[in-house]
C-alpha cells in the first residue's frame, strides 16, 4: 500500500484501483512486455541478505 | 555482483533492528518540507513493516545506506500484482550512476523490485508490476515512462511481468 501526505499534511493509504474503465482495461491487456527490464532482472545478481 | 554492494531484507521480525538507523543515517532533501515530507513517508513505511503489510529491502554500498524499496501483494481490478510502495535514494545519490551496479539506485531498485515480481510470479501468479509516483511527481512520471512503464490512469503507472 503506497503512501501519500496531502497538503494538509495528511496521511493516506493509496491502493491501486478495484474497478477499471473499458479504456483502462484494454491498456492492461494491451501492454507490451517490457523485454529489456525483465532481461535486466533476470541476468542481475542481486546480493540479498537477511539478518 | 560486488562485494561491498548488498541488498539488506527487512520484514517485521527485523525492521526494529534497522529502524534507527534508516531514519538516521539517510540524507534528506535539501529543503526543508521536502525533507520533513521524505522522512515522514519513511517514518510511515516502517509502521507498514512492522505490521507485516509491507517488506523493504535497503541498498547498501559498504556501510552506507544508498535507497530502499518497498514490495507487496496487491491488485488492480481483479488481477494479481506486485506493488512498489515505496521507493527512497539518498540525497546525495539520486540521479548518480553508482559504479559498483553500473546504474543509478533508482533504476537498480525498480531492477530488483522486477525481479521480485518474476520471483513471485513462479510461486502465486502475478501479472504486473504497479506503483504510485510519488505526489504524482511530473519528474518522477517521465522517469518511470523512460523505464518503459505505461500509465493507467492519471495515478497509477504499471509494467507487464512476463
Amino acid at each position: 500500500m503506497a503512501l501519500h501526505i496531502d497538503k494538509d499534511g495528511k496521511i493516506e493509504v493509496i491502493t491501486p484501483p478495484k474497478k477499471l474503465t473499458d479504456k483502462e482495461k484494454q491498456i492492461l491487456e494491451n501492454a507490451p512486455i517490457n523485454k529489456e527490464l525483465i532481461q535486466k532482472a533476470r541476468t542481475t545478481n542481486f546480493n540479498i541478505v537477511y539478518g | 555482483m560486488d562485494n561491498n554492494i548488498k541488498i539488506i531484507q527487512c520484514d517485521s521480525k527485523n525492521i526494529n533492528s534497522y529502524r534507527v538507523r534508516l531514519l538516521q543515517s539517510f540524507s534528506y532533501h535539501t529543503d526543508l518540507n521536502r525533507s520533513t515530507r521524505e522522512r515522514t513517508l519513511l517514518e510511515e513505511t516502517i509502521k507498514l513493516i512492522q505490521k507485516k503489510k509491507t517488506v523493504l529491502y535497503i541498498l547498501q554500498k559498504e556501510d552506507k545506506y544508498l535507497g530502499a524499496v518497498t514490495l507487496s501483494a496487491s491488485s488492480i481490478d481483479d488481477t494479481p500484482v506486485v506493488q512498489i510502495d515505496f521507493l527512497f535514494v539518498d540525497y546525495e545519490y539520486r540521479k548518480v550512476i553508482i559504479e559498483e551496479i553500473d546504474d543509478t539506485v533508482s533504476n537498480y531498485l525498480i531492477t530488483f523490485a522486477m525481479s521480485r515480481a518474476e520471483l513471485v510470479q513462479q510461486t502465486i501468479g502475478v501479472k504486473y508490476l504497479a506503483l504510485y509516483p510519488d505526489a504524482q511527481s511530473e519528474t518522477l512520471i517521465n522517469h518511470y515512462k523512460n523505464m518503459e512503464f505505461l500509465q493507467l490512469n492519471k495515478e497509477w503507472l504499471f509494467v507487464k511481468v512476463d
